[in-house]
């Protein structure tokens, strides 16, 4: 075997030619933070791929700041490495990742490179056609994790323009979290952008994971491929996230790109630009995709952080002029395609870490306006034991709706008003002794409606089941039910009708929607699953 | 730097058009004294030195080869313009070959030092 070896290698340096041609060079003049100043490259061209030639081997930059007599580069690799005088090259190229089949379930970095010791993501076709033969004669480490085939794998620029509105059409198709007071209240679309907004410790993350593991289990629909991408977070959160979504056998439909806090800024400025390729590979091949980017208040941080250091002036809160521009552009990239291009989407939920609540700082209001909508989460209700934490006056869908089921729409029409309703009622009653008949059952009512919508981490529900859950609680069918049992009483309801009228979800399930006599014999199951 | 290279070279070059040889040297020493850019005073100079070069119309051309037996100045320079400025310097880093590089932007490498990174790339 070492012979063969011995002998390729000796065919690969005669066969080896090189004609010296002249390149375009540059000199690092001063090298700090991760940052380079380098002098010459004149004809560099903004986000251009550099190759530093540093002594012990090359080292990525890409060129940010093209100034008269000198260019700052943001270093990617180990900055260390990098001293004054190292020679830069030009590449021509500008940032990109391949992107294809083979990432799904994989964790990689924002460029790329394999984080999770599964081996090499991607095969050379050059090198095992020619050196290693057929792909079975390939050192393990070349095959691909899932053994596809990398034909249809392709590079894919961080940087790429937003598909423009010809090429779009309205989000018609619902993107179900499996949450019951998201899918209800606020519906989010294949294609739309919807901000996932709070304090720490709110849910946030929690949110983002249950629409991953929920895509598993919404049939009906085609696979959604959920690309999280985790900015500035601690390993062991992905290592945590990683090992749940392997649990829920939802990593095979998902990609993580991480760019933890140890990371330098540079790779967690890129790192959603990354998610946002992977996402668009998959959208230009007419299927649907979801981006998670957690969160953009780190990645904002990142950015001013680069803008600092290279020397741009900063603005409100220390962030460069272009922060509303860096995120627009990113979120722009989210889109339903229309059918003659292939109809793929590409659905957006970034995350926004407030500050104490504070919703009218500058990032949290650039992306709320950017956005279609936001899922808000407080503190106060997380804290009183409503979970998911979601206040619903404050969230939004602005064009979800359209993409609503027809069956969810039928239940949860009144809910919403219900529920603000009840809030209105439920802060008057605190100063008022004697309630009248009425007042009394909204309030009961009420109190039944915000119970229904709890639901506990990891457990996404089914959009058939919740359409049931939601139409007993609007229904009254548990106006006679304790308020601490709503959950309980619910549940096994439910479960029941799943095992005993399974013809029934399922068909609102299929059809999506809730016929009348659908809802007949809804009616007639629960009234008798009730007594039972 | 107080001032860019830049600075002080396009201050340089329009007060050398209107004053005296020796007045400008003398004053731009004096200015980079008081700037406290007398330290970086060899940078500044070949600054000036490559910027009059090429408003000449000449080209800055630094050589390096691996070792000193294989540099013939005299043939080399005369591959040149009479207006260019070549700069001649050993680097054993290339092994072997020659390395041309011209206004610090282009390159032609034909040391065996990049042949073998190409080949192991």
């Amino acid at each position: 075997m070492s012979y063969e070896i011995i002998e390729k290698l000796k065919k690969e340096i005669a066969g080896f030619k090189h004609d010296a041609e002249f390149e375009h060079v540059g000199l690092v003049t001063e090298v700090g933070d991760g940052i380079a100043k380098i002098s010459g490259l004149s004809k560099a061209l903004s986000q251009e791929l550099l190759d530093v030639e540093s002594h012990v081997g090359d080292v990525a930059a890409i060129a940010f700041n093209l100034e008269e007599s000198f260019i700052g580069a943001v270093i990617l690799g180990d900055a260390q490495k990098v001293k004054v005088g190292d020679r830069v090259k030009q590449t021509g190229k500008v940032v990109s990742i391949k992107a294809g089949q083979e990432l799904l379930g994989r964790v990689v970095d924002p460029l790329g490179n394999p984080l999770d010791n599964k081996g090499v993501i991607f095969i050379d076709p050059v090198r095992s056609k020619t050196s290693f033969g057929t792909s079975a004669d390939m050192p393990s480490a070349s095959r691909t994790s899932n053994g596809t085939s990398p034909e249809n794998s392709k590079d894919y620029p961080l940087e790429r323009r937003a598909p423009d509105v010809v090429s779009r059409e309205s989000v018609n198709t619902p993107l179900h979290t499996g949450i019951k007071a998201v899918d209800a209240m606020i519906p989010i679309g294949r294609g739309q952008r919807e901000l996932i907004i709070g304090d720490r410790q709110t849910g946030k993350t929690a949110i983002a994971l249950d629409t991953i593991i929920n895509q598993g289990q919404d049939g009906g629909r085609r696979q959604v491929i959920c690309i999280y991408v985790a900015i500035g977070q601690k390993n062991s959160k992905v290592a945590k996230i990683v090992k749940l979504l392997e649990e829920k056998d939802a990593l095979k439909y998902s990609i993580i790109v991480s760019a933890p806090a140890s990371s330098p800024a540079s790779l967690q400025y890129l790192a959603p630009f990354a998610g946002a390729a992977i996402g668009e590979y998959f959208m230009d091949n007419g299927q649907d995709a979801l981006v998670i980017y957690d969160d953009l208040s780190k990645h904002a941080d990142a950015y001013r952080q680069l803008s600092l250091l290279l020397r741009r002036p900063p603005g409100r809160e220390a962030y460069p002029g272009d922060i509303f521009y860096l995120h627009a552009r990113l979120l722009e990239r989210s889109a339903k395609l229309n059918k003659e291009l292939g109809g793929g989407s590409l659905t957006a939920l970034p995350i926004i870490e407030t500050q104490l609540g504070d919703v009218s700082a500058y990032i949290p209001t650039n992306v709320i306006s950017i956005t279609d909508g936001q899922i808000y989460l407080e503190s106060d209700l997380f804290y009183k034991g409503l979970r998911p934490a979601i206040n619903a006056g404050l969230s939004v869908s602005r064009v979800g709706s359209s993409a609503q089921t027809k069956a969810m729409k039928k239940v949860s029409g009144k809910l919403r008003l219900d529920l603000a309703q009840f809030r209105e009622l439920q802060a008057f009653v605190q100063f008022a002794s004697d309630l009248d008949e009425n007042t009394k059952s909204q309030i009961a009512r009420g109190q039944r409606l915000t119970e229904i919508l709890k639901q506990v981490d990891n457990d996404p529900i089914p959009f058939e089941k919740q359409v049931v859950a939601i139409y007993m609680a609007t229904n009254g069918y548990l106006d006679d039910v304790k308020v601490e049992e709503v959950q309980t009483v619910s549940g096994k309801i439910i479960d029941n009708l799943a095992k005993l009228h399974e013809d029934i979800l399922k068909k609102i399930r299929e059809t999506n929607q809730m016929d009348e006599e659908t809802e007949g014999r809804l009616k007639s199951s629960l009234s008798e699953l009730k007594g039972v | 730097m107080r001032y860019s290279l830049n600075n002080y070279v396009s201050a340089f070059s329009q007060v050398a058009k209107t004053t005296s040889r020796e007045q400008v040297v003398d004053g731009f020493v004096k200015l980079l004294k008081k700037t406290g850019d007398i330290k970086h005073s060899q940078k500044v100079i070949e600054a000036i030195h490559k910027k009059i070069v090429n408003e000449k119309g000449g080209k800055w051309i630094n050589i390096e080869v691996a070792r000193g037996s294989a540099l013939k100045k005299e043939k080399l320079r005369h591959k040149f313009s009479e207006k260019d400025h070549v700069d001649f310097k050993i680097n054993s880093e290339l092994v072997a070959g020659i390395r041309i590089t011209v206004n610090g932007e282009e390159e032609l490498n034909n040391s065996l030092q990049n042949k073998l990174s190409k080949l192991f790339k």
